[in-house]
């Protein structure tokens, strides 16, 4: 596979707890450079608390987390897409894609807003730099929220769910879309999802969660060729075989 | 559009025919009629100090506004870093800036400060405090986290989120506020300036109402009333339609 042997995350005896009850209970897995990993589990499961800690938007409470060799989280080495595309509605296309630059920097410097104007083209909306974000449709949204985390050139971007509340069309044109970035960017993706179908079109590698308490079931190998076809038998038969592991 | 522009001037008219029957039905010298009010009107804009007393009146309100502002913006700002703030917001200054009548704050500051500028202009920074306070506490408490952990993950630096997608979030409320606390500056000084200055609008109005000039009294009433409608529709639709409703969808 494309994975080249070193990691850029390892995620060691992570345990999490609200109040008394435990959400994540013990969950280690590592991500390789170049390398698509999927955390799939059933709707609830903490999924989403994984993913938050992992970017640092919530403190470690047992267990450990490196990024790329480090264990301070370098803010650079990641990229966040959450659910939502979580746009400033003040600002245009562009505003919005230089925003990371703006917050690390105070202003984009005339090179920052090249690379991010490079980011918009990569995401297809280079016809839409000056719209606000009412003026774009679901789908465009999530893709302006792509290019803004594409511009600090992350060397894993986290993806929370990036796709849900998208329709079925618009979802799987970005997810090739994704893919392609991916193949460009040499990046290693983790992606949390619920979807089967999406774990096996997107993934290296899929972990999947049991429910209250989340620790991991299982991790299982998409050993299929990209690009990959939703309707080959071996597709099928991991998409089957994700299914019966959720249930 | 049109019919909406028309039913502004039909409004109009009727005020305007209004006042002018109750002042001949009431045919007194205290209740001067629309021409004798607009030729007091005349008279007084082309008098060779109005334009001073009206400039001086506005630099008060700006500078009120100013002060109170900056004062509410800052104790509201800090409810959101300190929680000390959000309680003594809560259960002092707020209840207190709000509670003191504006009257009894010009009172004293006529007392501390004399017939000086500073009167008006801290009558008017303590009565619109408040708007600042609450509608940046009311737009803190709407904010969307969702925006401002995005923004947490890029930078360490809390002024920035505040400076880049805070305040952003904040400029309906600020914008609201600043509209009411003009309103209520105006009004604020020509009252301050009546008993607590030496020059300005309300002053100008305090020695025609000493003189028993009603027709004067009626003249600075209705130019205080066309700059306050100018300072509303001219300024702030200005505002809106430029800086706020480009990026919000139109209702049409």
């Amino acid at each position: 596979m494309e994975a080249s042997g070193n990691i850029i995350l390892e995620v060691k005896n992570l345990s999490h707890i609200f109040g008394t009850l435990k959400v994540l209970d013990d969950i280690s897995f590592d991500v390789k450079s170049g390398e698509v990993v999927c955390v799939l589990g059933p709707s609830g499961c903490g999924k989403t608390t994984l993913l938050r800690i992992i970017a640092g938007l919530m403190p470690v409470r047992y267990g450990a987390i490196r990024i790329g060799g480090g264990t301070t989280s370098n803010l650079q080495d990641i990229g966040v897409v959450f659910q939502e595309p979580r746009l400033l509605p003040w600002r245009t296309t562009t505003g919005n894609v230089v925003l990371p630059f703006e917050l690390a920097d105070g202003k984009a410097s005339g090179f920052q807003s090249e690379i991010a104007e490079e980011a918009l083209n990569i995401v297809g909306l280079s016809d839409f730099k000056e719209s606000y974000p009412y003026q774009l449709s679901g789908g465009m949204r999530q893709r302006v929220s792509l290019a803004r985390a594409l511009v600090t050139n992350p060397r894993i971007l986290l993806m929370d769910e990036p796709l849900t509340g998208l329709d079925v069309t618009t979802r799987e044109e970005l997810q090739e879309e994704i893919i392609r970035i991916w193949r460009e960017k040499k990046m290693s993706l983790l992606w949390v999802t619920h979807d089967p179908e999406e774990a096996v079109f997107m993934a290296d590698r899929v972990i999947v969660l049991s429910n209250r308490p989340t620790t991991i079931k299982t991790v299982l190998d998409i050993p299929i060729s990209r690009p990959r076809s939703r309707v080959t038998k071996d597709f099928v038969a991991a998409e089957q075989e994700l299914r019966r592991l959720l249930l | 559009m049109v019919k909406k522009a028309a039913q502004v001037v039909i409004a109009s008219i009727i005020f305007w025919l209004a006042w002018w029957g109750v002042a001949e039905i009431s045919n007194s010298a205290l209740f001067p009629t629309p021409w004798q009010t607009l030729d007091s009107l005349w008279g007084i804009l082309t008098s060779t100090n109005a334009w001073g007393h009206i400039g001086i009146s506005t630099y008060r309100v700006l500078a009120g506004v100013a002060i109170g502002s900056a004062f509410g913006a800052i104790v509201g700002l800090s409810t959101r870093y300190w929680t000390f703030m959000a309680v003594a917001v809560q259960s002092v200054i707020y209840p207190l800036l709000q509670s003191v009548p504006t009257i009894c704050w010009a009172l004293i500051f006529v007392l501390w400060f004399g017939l000086a500028d500073i009167t008006p202009i801290l009558a008017v920074a303590t009565s619109v405090a408040p708007f600042f306070i609450i509608n940046i506490w009311e737009g803190l408490k709407e904010l969307d986290s969702n925006l401002t952990e995005m923004a947490s993950g890029y930078t360490d630096s809390r002024w920035r989120v505040l400076g880049k997608v805070i305040m952003p979030m904040l400029y309906p409320y600020i914008f609201a506020a600043t509209r009411s606390s003009l309103m209520v500056a105006w009004k604020v000084v020509i009252l301050g300036e009546i008993f607590g200055a030496a020059s300005g609008m309300g002053y100008m109005l305090s020695i025609a109402y000493g003189s028993y000039r009603i027709e004067q009294v009626f003249g600075w009433t209705l130019a205080f009333a066309i700059i306050l409608i100018i300072f509303d529709y001219g300024i702030f639709s200005f505002i809106d339609r430029k800086y706020i409703r480009k990026w919000k969808p139109q209702e049409t």
